[in-house]
């Protein structure tokens, strides 16, 4: 993919201190990798990619909320809103038209608390996506850093061309929602569409089918 | 915040913080309420698993729980109002304050899925803005 060969890639990877080699972004996925290792070296429980869904939301210090309806995202803003998180108050704009998740840093937890909020757009066909979703609001607290914050805004702007920076996290969530450990167990070698479906089903009921059929592949 | 000793003060402190009895807590996390009052006194270790349904009920920082060091905030940003927002804290007489709320909410999105990029905030963004957190505002 030539965006994973951009600038803002090498970047990316100058700012974890990797040492980026050729290829920047298998710099930074191996990264990754090396990072979802360690949490399940300390979490040997971790039996599924549901809980290490869960695990990997705890250790990057943000709670998901998911809004199914119009109704539950006034309710969500308003909360959090009141709680101080005035970034809250641009989330119906946040999450309008193609969006599917959104993550704040909180400006007002408390000492102990999360840092981060991580809201996981669940209404209508955008709930297909929210399994990959919330691996892909993961990848991006996974990379970052004080850098990383502050170019994510500058560099972010509209246009035609996918953001560097968004196909790398997609690349991230593609490797860690679909981890070859949980996932190498159940591969039959005659690949159907039959098969993907029960392994969807059976070790990721929150992904779509189409990222399920990509992982098998 | 002083480090506070072991983990099972820390999940006292937390708990008690939110207002949150230990049988409402075993309620959350499924673990017996005597567990929970011997880990907190020290009495039992918690594993890893158990850590980690503590942390999801008390909506509290792994880190923080299993080693005492919050989460490192953020090294503070420059100061740069944009002009955008500069001309809508002029049109709306807003406070240094309030303009200062304003640019830490946008700046509070850290990630953001989607398939279309971000723009920059208009003035109309930042009044539209405005109109939104001001019954929040202090």
């Amino acid at each position: 993919m030539d965006s994973l060969r951009s600038p803002k890639i090498w970047e990316i990877a100058s700012a974890l201190r990797l040492p980026a080699g050729d290829s920047p972004a298998d710099a930074v996925l191996k990264y990754c990798e090396d990072r979802i290792d360690k949490v399940l070296e300390d979490f040997p429980d971790c039996a599924n990619p549901a809980e290490l869904l869960d695990t990997m939301a705890a250790m990057l210090e943000t709670r998901f909320e998911e809004i199914r309806s119009d109704e539950e995202l006034l309710a969500l803003q308003e909360r959090y809103c009141r709680a101080g998180e005035f970034g809250f108050a641009a989330l119906h704009k946040d999450l309008d038209g193609e969006a599917f998740g959104v993550t704040y840093r909180r400006l007002a937890a408390a000492p102990g608390e999360r840092a981060f909020v991580s809201v996981i757009d669940c209404r209508g066909n955008k709930a297909l996506r929210s399994y990959f979703t919330k691996w892909h609001e993961l990848g991006h607290l996974l990379i970052l850093t004080d850098q990383q914050r502050l170019s994510f805004r500058r560099t972010h702007s509209p246009g035609t061309r996918k953001d560097p920076e968004e196909s790398l996290v997609d690349a991230i969530a593609g490797q860690a929602g679909f981890l070859p450990r949980f996932f190498r167990p159940e591969i039959q070698p005659l690949v159907s569409f039959e098969e993907v479906e029960r392994v969807r089903a059976r070790l990721f009921p929150e992904a779509s089918f189409q990222a399920s059929a990509n992982a098998y592949t | 915040m002083e480090p506070i000793e072991t983990v099972g003060n820390r999940i006292r402190k937390l708990r008690e913080e939110k207002n949150i009895t230990l049988e409402t807590l075993s309620e959350h996390t499924g673990i017996s309420k005597g567990f929970l009052s011997d880990a907190e006194t020290g009495n039992r270790n918690v594993s890893s698993q158990n850590l980690l349904k503590i942390a999801n009920a008390l909506n509290a920082s792994l880190e923080y729980l299993m080693r005492g060091t919050p989460a490192a905030p953020p090294n503070p940003e420059p100061l740069t109002i944009p002009a955008e927002l500069n001309q809508a804290a002029r049109e709306l007489n807003l406070s240094f304050a309030h303009t200062e709320a304003l640019l830490a909410a946008h700046r509070s999105v850290v990630a953001r899925r989607s398939n279309e990029g971000l723009r920059s905030p208009s003035v109309e963004d930042w009044k539209e803005l405005y109109q939104s957190i001001k019954k929040f505002l202090v």
